[in-house]
Formats: C-alpha cells, sequence, structure tokens
C-alpha cells in the first residue's frame, strides 16, 4: 500500500534534485569547505556559498542581508535570541530585561528560545499599539503551521507601528511556499527549515541584516569561526558568517538546499501539474486544500477550523484527534494530531488538540478523495455515530 | 486497529470520577492533549479506591480505566509490580501475562510505538503519590 503523505507541514516530501545532491556531495566531493586549498574543498566551499545566493534570491534578500546556516529554524531562532543579548563580550544589541514580542500563533520554537533568556516576553494576541509599545525584539510568525494563514500583512503592519525594533519572521512554512519580499516585510531577520521546503532535513539557518549578524554572539564557540587563537591573549573571531557557524556545516544537506531552493523560486512562478498550468505552486496546494475543507465540511461530526495554503485542521465530534490520526495511519494515511507545537495558540482559540492535514505539489485529488473516504468511516468505526 | 474490548472501555468506562477528600494527581501528554486526573485513596499502603477522570485519546482513557481497576486493592507495591508488567506490554517486552488481567485488552498498542505514552499516562500516577 503507498502511503498517502498529508504531513509536510511537520517536513515536507523531498525533491529527487535535493537528495541526488546530497548523495552526490559525499560521493564526488566529500570534502571540508573553506579551508581547504585542494579542488574538492574549493567546490564545497563554492557550493556553500552559491547556495547561500540561492536562499537570498528566495526572499529577494540584497547585498545587506546575508545567510548564516544551521540546523534549521529552531537553531536559528536560539542563534538570534542568544546573540542578541547584550553582554561583557562585546556582542549582543539588547538587555535580558528588553521587551520581546512573539505572536500568540507562534510555533514553541518562537517562544521558548526567548522566554528561557529574556525577562520580559509578551504572547501578542492582537499586535496593537499597546502589546507593541517599548518592545526592543518583535519576531514573529511568517505562516502558521496551524492554520496556514500568511501574515505577511501583518508583518509590514508592525514594522511601520514599530519602525526602531529588531523585527524578526519565523518563516518555517513561508520560506520556498510564497512570494517573500524581506525587504518590503521589513524584516531585520528570518529563519527557516530547509526541510519544509524539500530540502534535506538537519539544514536551515537565518537570513538576516549582516550589520545585526556582526552583533551576535556566536551560538558556538570552535573550528572555522576564529582567525586566531593564542595561549594567553583573546581569539580574534573570524567575519560573519562563518564567525556565527562553528564546526564543520553540514555541506551534503547545503548542496540539496541549493536545488530545492532553485526548484522552490521557479514553482513560485509556475507549476505544471499534468496538463494544467498554475500561476505558481501554492495555487495548486491552495485548490487541493479547498477541495479538503469542502469535503470535511460536508462530513457529518467534521468542524474545519481552519483551511488556507498548504493546511487544513480540523476535528471530529467524539473521536480524539490522535485516534483520528491513528485510524488514518492505519489505511495508510500520515497526518499530524495533538497541539502541533503551538499549545498556547490552541488552547487561546479554544480548541484544544486537532488534526492537521498539510499538503504538498507531490500530492493529488485522488488522495484527496482516499482521504476523505476514510473520514468518513470514522465516527462509525470508533463506536461514537450516534454522539 | 484498536482491540474492541479497548474501544469499548474507552466508550463506556467503569472507573470515571472523583473521590471527594482525595487530592487528584495531575497527569498531562503534551504532544496528544491528553489530561487526566487520577485519584487514589491510599491507606497503610494499600489502595482502598481509585477514579479517574479526564479528556484524552482512546488509548489513554482506557488504559486510565484498566490501570484503576487493575490497582485498586492492592498494595503500592503489587501495584508497582502491575505497571512494570503493563509497560512491559506495552513496549513489546517479555511480560507476565498473570499479572495483567483485564489489561491484557490493551496490548494492541504494543504495535503502535508512538502511543505507549498516552497507554502508560495513567500509570505514572504510582510514582507521583
Amino acid at each position: 500500500m503507498r502511503e498517502i503523505y498529508f504531513d509536510n507541514a511537520a517536513t515536507m516530501m523531498k525533491y529527487r534534485e535535493a537528495i541526488e545532491a546530497e548523495k552526490n556531495f559525499y560521493r564526488e566531493v566529500n570534502a571540508n569547505p573553506l579551508r581547504g586549498l585542494y579542488k574538492k574543498s574549493v567546490q564545497a566551499t563554492t557550493g556553500v556559498n552559491e547556495t547561500r545566493k540561492a536562499i537570498l534570491e528566495l526572499a529577494k534578500a540584497d547585498k545587506s542581508y546575508t545567510v548564516i546556516f544551521s540546523r534549521g529554524t529552531t537553531e536559528a531562532l536560539n542563534m538570534v535570541a542568544n546573540g542578541l543579548v547584550l553582554g561583557r563580550d562585546g556582542f549582543g544589541v539588547v538587555s535580558k530585561s528588553a521587551k520581546v514580542v512573539v505572536d500568540i500563533e507562534s510555533h514553541h520554537s518562537n517562544i521558548l528560545p526567548w522566554k528561557q533568556r529574556y525577562k520580559n516576553v509578551v504572547m501578542a494576541k492582537k499586535l496593537d499599539a499597546k502589546e507593541l509599545f517599548a518592545a526592543e525584539v518583535i519576531c514573529l510568525t511568517g505562516v502558521s503551521n496551524v492554520t496556514g494563514q500568511d501574515f505577511s500583512k501583518r508583518i509590514k503592519i508592525v514594522r511601520k507601528t514599530c519602525p526602531k525594533a529588531i523585527l524578526g519572521v519565523d518563516a518555517a512554512q513561508m520560506l520556498g511556499h510564497t512570494r517573500i519580499d524581506i525587504k518590503r516585510l521589513g524584516a531585520d531577520f528570518m529563519a527557516f527549515s530547509g526541510h519544509k521546503f524539500g530540502a534535506p532535513m538537519g539544514i536551515g539557518g537565518l537570513i538576516i541584516k549582516k550589520k545585526l549578524a556582526e552583533k551576535l554572539r556566536p551560538l558556538n564557540f570552535g573550528g572555522e569561526m576564529v582567525d586566531s587563537v593564542s595561549v594567553d591573549g583573546e581569539p580574534v573571531f573570524a567575519e560573519i558568517p562563518e564567525r556565527l557557524e562553528a564546526g564543520t556545516l553540514s555541506v551534503g544537506a547545503i548542496f540539496g538546499l541549493f536545488e530545492a531552493a532553485k526548484i522552490s523560486k521557479r514553482n513560485l512562478y509556475e507549476f505544471r501539474c499534468e496538463d494544467v498550468i498554475y500561476g505558481s505552486v501554492g495555487d495548486y496546494v491552495s485548490e487541493l486544500i479547498r477541495e479538503t475543507a469542502d469535503g470535511l465540511k460536508k462530513t457529518k461530526g467534521v468542524k474545519v477550523l481552519a483551511a488556507n495554503g498548504g493546511i487544513v485542521t480540523f476535528q471530529v465530534k467524539g473521536v480524539h484527534p490522535h485516534d483520528v490520526a491513528q485510524i488514518l495511519a492505519d489505511e495508510g494515511i500520515a497526518v499530524r494530531a495533538g497541539w502541533l507545537c503551538a499549545e498556547p495558540f490552541l488552547r487561546y482559540k479554544g480548541w484544544g488538540p486537532v488534526v492537521r492535514a498539510s499538503l504538498s505539489e507531490f500530492n493529488t485529488e485522488v488522495e484527496v478523495e482516499k482521504f476523505l473516504d476514510i473520514i468518513e468511516k470514522i465516527r462509525v468505526k470508533m463506536g461514537v455515530e450516534n454522539v | 486497529m484498536y482491540d474492541e474490548e479497548l474501544l469499548e472501555r474507552g466508550l463506556h468506562p467503569r472507573f470515571r470520577g472523583e473521590i471527594p477528600g482525595v487530592e487528584p494527581i495531575k497527569l498531562l501528554n503534551a504532544s496528544c492533549g491528553d489530561e487526566i486526573l487520577v485519584y487514589l485513596k491510599v491507606s497503610d499502603g494499600k489502595i482502598l479506591d481509585g477514579k479517574w477522570n479526564g479528556n484524552g485519546c482512546a488509548i489513554s482513557l482506557a488504559s486510565a480505566d484498566f490501570f484503576i481497576e487493575s490497582v485498586v486493592g492492592k498494595s503500592l507495591d503489587e501495584a508497582k509490580m502491575f505497571t512494570r508488567e503493563f509497560s512491559k506490554m506495552i513496549l513489546s517486552e517479555k511480560y507476565d501475562e498473570k499479572k495483567i488481567g483485564a489489561a491484557k485488552a490493551m496490548k494492541c498498542v504494543s504495535r503502535m510505538p508512538a502511543r505507549a505514552k498516552c497507554a502508560k499516562l495513567a500509570l505514572k500516577s504510582l510514582d507521583m503519590i
């Protein structure tokens, strides 16, 4: 039985080209970038630099921005939260008492890095002037992993309201899926994960203004990030981006990321599925989500809570979301259920745990139909059809 | 998928409720959103009465009910012996079937490793007394 994969918001199905690029790096190159003078090391360095450019292009970032690689969004947000704290080491921008604002829609990875390091973290529900007053750092959800809602407009408004604050975007569900213009958003930094748009796991990073990156404290200290180390004296750190990327990067994954960035960029402006040409991959996925949501709405006992972008979130009356997910799993359909790493938001909405189906360009109408067929039978299967 | 008996127990639990005067033990399953309150009336190292209440998936609800059924009337040591054997069953390890009793209806969970935490949720209450 071929599994139907509707958990793309957790990790997207991978592009064949990205898998091949990672594999080929280890088969044919396998050298450490930056330091080696031999051909293969240069090849590795070139690949890393080309990928930085491809990521910058994906966010329409100009030369005032750079890319710092990390394991993914979580590490990237930790890097900023940790790096911004003013310290005696000369790094940092704001004090631990600075007001930090994140939105209620935030994924746990945009809550905990701040809450663990700052004393005054506000989880804003409205992002109005009162909540934003005196905020020094604001980090907002780009696209919700619960509702699929795109918050680009809201980010631009916040930028206008707070022209001086450091403004960041958690773009885990955004980069590669929507057309982004980081400068028009007004973002100083943007965190992303490659595996959310078809690249290998273990690679992501920060798209960040160079001037801000220069002030960040490195999350890790070690090789590649330093120019000189002496027995007695202070180390001389390397320039950015290397200063913030201690240790050997996941270069195979970076080569995969390059391919995914290239394909994603192309798909944002034209996507072909069989004979149909869509204006963007988002149009195709949104059409599938509409069909899924319409079908769910027609099913007795099913409540659709949100349907946007590539995500539809719902509940089945009388059946716990994990039981819904289990029944679907037994039928070969992968969805996600529970708090979706966004417990504050789900509690705020009064929804509690939910089921999320998240689709991508790899999914089809036939898969949606099979999914809906099974959903229709769930309440009978669980013995709650009369609830 | 689930054992019929598990489903039935989740839908129609026998030990759902509260025990007045007994402070409940709150158990949370963060990823699923399960919240179970376990009431255990313990005296001289013996569990005299037990109830549970809360919300969760079919597995965590049925498991809570089988747990209460299995430990009431037992000493704390005997109850812990039950939870040890039950956990082994859930984790597909070798276990003593005689000590499991009616809770054997939960055996189907052993082929769902991601659900082990649901099946073991109410059991954790014994470590929190």
